[in-house]
């Protein structure tokens, strides 16, 4: 019983379950950064109203990356968490102001202009969070022996600035291209705007972190640049390409569903380079997963709830978005 | 301590290591505890003292929350007794009760999570490590201090915003606008926009 692994097995779990998380509460967070530029009080309500009924089924990837990084990995949470315990406050606290928007906007009519904004500005402070928290995770923190031993604002780098603002594009490509697909008419056009300026942005913030990262470590240069894992990993480049160029097609023409699809598609590709890059390290540059795991007996006794939690999860996820398929109106949502 | 009793009320002093203006139930501490009235019940003197709790805390957020419980129990009670006479929906005094002891459930959650809390004191986890010792190195005592006031100034906003917004629906009371939409076609059609119709107000 002892010699049996569950790293892999928790490894697949907190994987799928942070990019669930991105790619989920990524595209309302985007819709929530869109809904700021927003020109009217209709396109508001409609762009709330596409969001409304599974925004917060979507955090709880959120919940489950934090306690199952804590639990199945706890000596990645004890260095990862302090090293990077402003960017998480903050998000924490813009995702407060987001959350409540949903129903103080229009429970409470004379301030429903202060709650308008502290939708937008939650969402896209949150989302600038996330992406400063990336950055510093992949450029790696100051630890010594099994601490985090580095100064609370180490996260702020030139670097981390740079994947911060890539991802409010990335977010916002997926809010709009959810947009694309729940909405009609003008709020759907002013998502295929957005959508191409939002996918633009992202081309040169995924280019330029390509480009720095392998600048930065040695290591990652050799694993993507030696010979034959060059020619592995070129269908990542370059499908990462493709998908780019049919988000590009969909967006500027008839598309209902093909944004967003392919803005999930470049997602992925995003994440599997990320992977390739860190492999198999948890805190970059120090522990492997394997090291930072916790013990066999305690992944086993968590998988057995986790196993029966995670269909649940699907089902009650997949059923609200069945629920409120279709295009979303401005005289009728959720609430 | 064999056969304890339940102290219910008493001013803790830690120093002396002795309680004044004690109201103790003779047993009944141990009985509760050990379902015996000669059980034995482990004192704080048992203890070293660096390994205690500060006592006046939890003494005190431990009793607060039991009273607001029995509180609560006491007001069924008396709901039963007025139900029975057939009193119960006209009794405005009863009424306005249950309205003022509304809010203590609050309290007795937040007494409860104190006592706890404070009580656990000084270890994080019991005898293998103490509170001092699990603190992340790089929180300074100013990064501390700038999360708190952070933490402060954004339920300053959320919290009375929010008891706000709840007076108002309590004072509007049911009425217009319906607890469940009407769904059609397997879709709950109900507005976020929902015109919030109450007396005079848009």
């Amino acid at each position: 019983m002892d010699t049996l692994d569950f790293v892999p097995v928790w490894t697949l779990i907190m994987g799928a379950g942070i990019f669930f998380y991105v790619v989920l509460d990524g595209f309302d967070l985007g819709v929530g950064m869109l809904f700021g530029l927003a020109p009217d009080t209709p396109s508001r309500n409609i762009m709330m109203n596409a969001i409304a009924p599974i925004w917060d089924g979507n955090e709880t990837w959120l919940v489950l990356g934090g306690v199952g990084l804590l639990a199945a990995f706890p000596l990645a949470f004890a260095i990862i968490i302090p090293a990077l315990y402003f960017p998480i406050l903050v998000m924490l606290l813009a995702l407060v102001f987001r959350g409540v928007a949903f129903e103080f906007r229009f429970r409470d009519r004379e301030h429903k202009s202060f709650w308008d904004h502290g939708f937008a500005y939650g969402s896209a402070v949150a989302t600038f969070a996330q992406g400063l928290a990336l950055g510093a995770f992949i450029q790696g923190f100051k630890v010594e022996g099994r601490a985090f031993a580095g100064g609370v604002f180490d996260f702020l780098t030139p670097f981390s600035l740079l994947t911060g603002i890539a991802l409010l594009f990335g977010y916002g490509l997926l809010g709009a291209g959810w947009l694309v697909l729940k909405t009609e008419g003008e709020v759907q056009a002013r998502a295929r705007r957005q959508g191409r300026l939002c996918l633009t942005g992202v081309l040169v913030g995924v280019a330029a972190v390509s480009i720095w990262t392998p600048l930065m470590n040695a290591e990652i240069a050799q694993r993507w640049f030696s010979w034959p894992n060059l020619l592995i990993l070129s269908p990542v480049p370059i499908l990462a390409a493709l998908v780019a160029f049919g988000v590009w097609r969909a967006l500027s023409g008839s598309a209902q569903s093909g944004a967003f699809i392919g803005a999930i598609a470049l997602f992925t590709l995003s994440y599997t380079g990320i992977a390739i890059s860190l492999w198999p390290m948890i805190v970059p540059y120090h522990y492997t997963l394997w090291q930072a795991a916790s013990s066999p007996s305690t992944q086993a006794f968590l998988l057995i709830g986790t196993l029966f939690l995670l269909p649940v999860i699907f089902t009650y996820t997949g059923w609200s978005y069945w629920v409120f398929r279709g295009k979303v109106r401005g005289d009728q949502g959720y609430h | 301590m064999k056969g304890a009793p339940l102290t219910l009320f008493a001013l803790p002093d830690q120093k002396a290591e002795t309680n004044h203006l004690a109201l103790d139930v003779p047993l009944l501490g141990s009985l509760i505890l050990t379902h015996s009235p000669d059980g034995e019940i482990r004192g704080l003197k048992d203890f070293a003292p660096q390994d205690r709790p500060p006592v006046a805390i939890p003494f005190f957020a431990f009793r607060i929350m039991v009273g607001i419980g029995l509180l609560m129990f006491a007001l069924i009670a008396v709901s039963w007794w007025l139900r029975a006479r057939h009193r119960l929906f006209d009794s405005v005094w009863f009424q306005r009760a249950a309205m003022a002891i509304a809010p203590l459930g609050f309290v007795a959650v937040l007494a409860g999570w104190t006592t706890t809390e404070v009580g656990r004191q000084p270890w994080t986890v019991y005898g293998l490590m103490r509170t001092t010792e699990s603190v992340t190195p790089a929180l300074t005592g100013a990064s501390a201090l700038v999360s708190l006031l952070a933490y402060m100034a954004v339920y300053l906003i959320i919290f009375p915003a929010g008891v706000m917004i709840m007076a108002r629906l309590a004072r509007n009371g049911p009425t217009g606008e319906t607890a469940m939409a009407p769904v059609e076609a397997g879709r709950a059609s109900a507005p976020v926009e929902i015109e919030l119709r109450h007396g005079g107000e848009s």
